[in-house]
């Protein structure tokens, strides 16, 4: 099976011409106030924490990594 | 007449690259407007996360040299790990067994991923490719059925695969990320606007329309993958940057620096929202993940910890003495029950 072509190189000129259009563009993008975003931000962490793990590890016997015990019950 | 034309060139050079910086000041001072509170402010309401009590449930011995980066299954039992002895070891983690050992014939894996299908891993680094293997479990000599499915001029740096569909995007010292098709091996997209080398990439969670990369060149991009257009770029470290992964909404992304910094951006008010920092914290960070609610997030560090900070909060809550060397890669299972951590110890550590 042939190889795959290499990623192409740009020359400078090439590069500058693409950041000059890329900076026009991001420029143009609509932007929210960050009273905005970071209360949309917490609300999606608040409603999720009571079920990360993280946060709330389950009991023992629920915990798929929890080390089982190797004593048994005769 | 040759002179003549090289001279505007270079005045078109010299031109362009004034517009660029007038345009890059623009852009600085709009995102300057939407800054109008401070996220450690509006969270100080919040209360405070309960005590950590995450502890190491698992060390994965096998590899003999650097562990340079780990990647889950979606089955969120195994994953793979890569190293700088030039193998690539596939891990059924939960019963703590080595599947498959695979041997590349370089070393410097920098980097390995996990099929959404569970049956390839992709895998590359000072080779400057990303090869394929199949692991089906009766395989016998999955070496022999190995391609190389991507090319670049440079070391490949990261490598994940898109969820949907048979694709995956590479990142390399040469400065850019590409798209290729698993299956033709061919080039679908190229990514062109880093100056320097590119160290990390992350594909968005909520859809496969946009990925982030990190670059030596101390920015943070967001890139359209169909297009091939740069949406977003930030700068604000003052080192390369190591580790980007999105935040769970896809709107947010966080980053780890050479600079001993980690750092929150928000897409939609486009601008850095947080810094991750303390005075004592001189080490570069080298990897990132989030928890899945969003609240923790877990960054490695050179100084062989891994630090767990308060998202909303901008605090430490917690310091892991995890290795006995620097944490190289890390990263949280898909379920969010276990984060494992990998180093240059030679071992992978789940943590739980």
């Amino acid at each position: 099976m042939a190889e795959p072509e290499e990623v192409p190189e740009m020359t400078e000129e090439e590069r500058l011409t693409f950041e000059v259009k890329t900076l026009k563009y991001q420029l143009g993008q609509k932007r929210i106030m960050m009273s905005e975003s970071i209360p949309d931000l917490i609300k999606f962490v608040e409603e999720r924490m009571k079920t990360d793990y993280m946060l709330h590890p389950p009991a023992k016997s629920k915990n798929p990594w929890a080390e089982k015990s190797k004593c048994v019950v005769l | 007449m040759a002179a003549v034309a090289a001279e505007d060139a270079e005045l078109d050079v010299d031109g362009l690259r004034r517009e660029a910086e007038t345009l890059r000041s623009r852009l600085e001072e709009e995102r300057r407007k939407s800054n109008d509170v401070q996220l450690r402010d509006v969270a100080s309401k919040l209360e405070q996360v309960p005590p950590l009590q995450m502890k190491v449930r698992r060390v994965l011995k096998g590899h003999q040299g650097k562990v340079l980066d780990m990647d889950w299954s979606i089955d969120k039992r195994r994953l793979v790990s890569s190293s700088q002895d030039g193998k690539v070891i596939v891990w059924d983690a939960f019963a703590n067994k080595q599947e498959r050992v695979l041997s590349m014939p370089t070393t410097w894996i920098m980097s390995c991923a996990f099929a959404p299908s569970g049956d390839i891993i992709a895998c590359g680094g000072l080779d400057n490719k990303c090869t394929v293997f199949p692991i089906d479990k009766d395989l016998e000599n999955p070496e022999r059925k190995k391609r190389t499915i991507a090319m670049h001029t440079s070391y490949m740096s990261c490598c994940r695969f898109v969820k949907s569909g048979y694709q995956i995007l590479t990142c390399s010292g040469d400065c850019t990320c590409a798209l290729w098709d698993v299956d033709s091996s061919q080039l679908m997209q190229s990514f062109h606007g880093h100056i320097s080398d590119v160290l990390c990439l992350d594909i968005s969670p909520v859809h496969c329309r946009t990925f982030l990369s990190g670059s030596s060149d101390k920015t943070a991009s967001l890139w359209d993958i169909r297009t091939g257009r740069c949406v977003h770029s930030f700068d604000g470290h003052d080192g390369d940057i190591n580790g980007v992964k999105f935040f769970p909404t896809g709107e947010s992304f966080v980053t780890a620096s050479d600079d001993g910094t980690c750092r929150l951006y928000d897409l939609r008010a486009d601008r850095e929202v947080a810094l991750y920092t303390k005075d004592c914290m001189i080490f570069a960070a080298t990897c990132v993940d989030i928890s899945k609610s969003g609240r923790l997030m877990f960054a490695g560090y050179n100084d062989y910890t891994v630090n767990v900070w308060d998202v909303l909060k901008c605090v430490r809550v917690g310091r892991i003495y995890a290795h006995d060397n620097k944490v190289t890669c890390l990263q949280r299972s898909p379920d969010g029950t276990a984060v494992c951590s990998g180093s240059w110890d030679t071992t992978l550590k789940l943590w739980a």
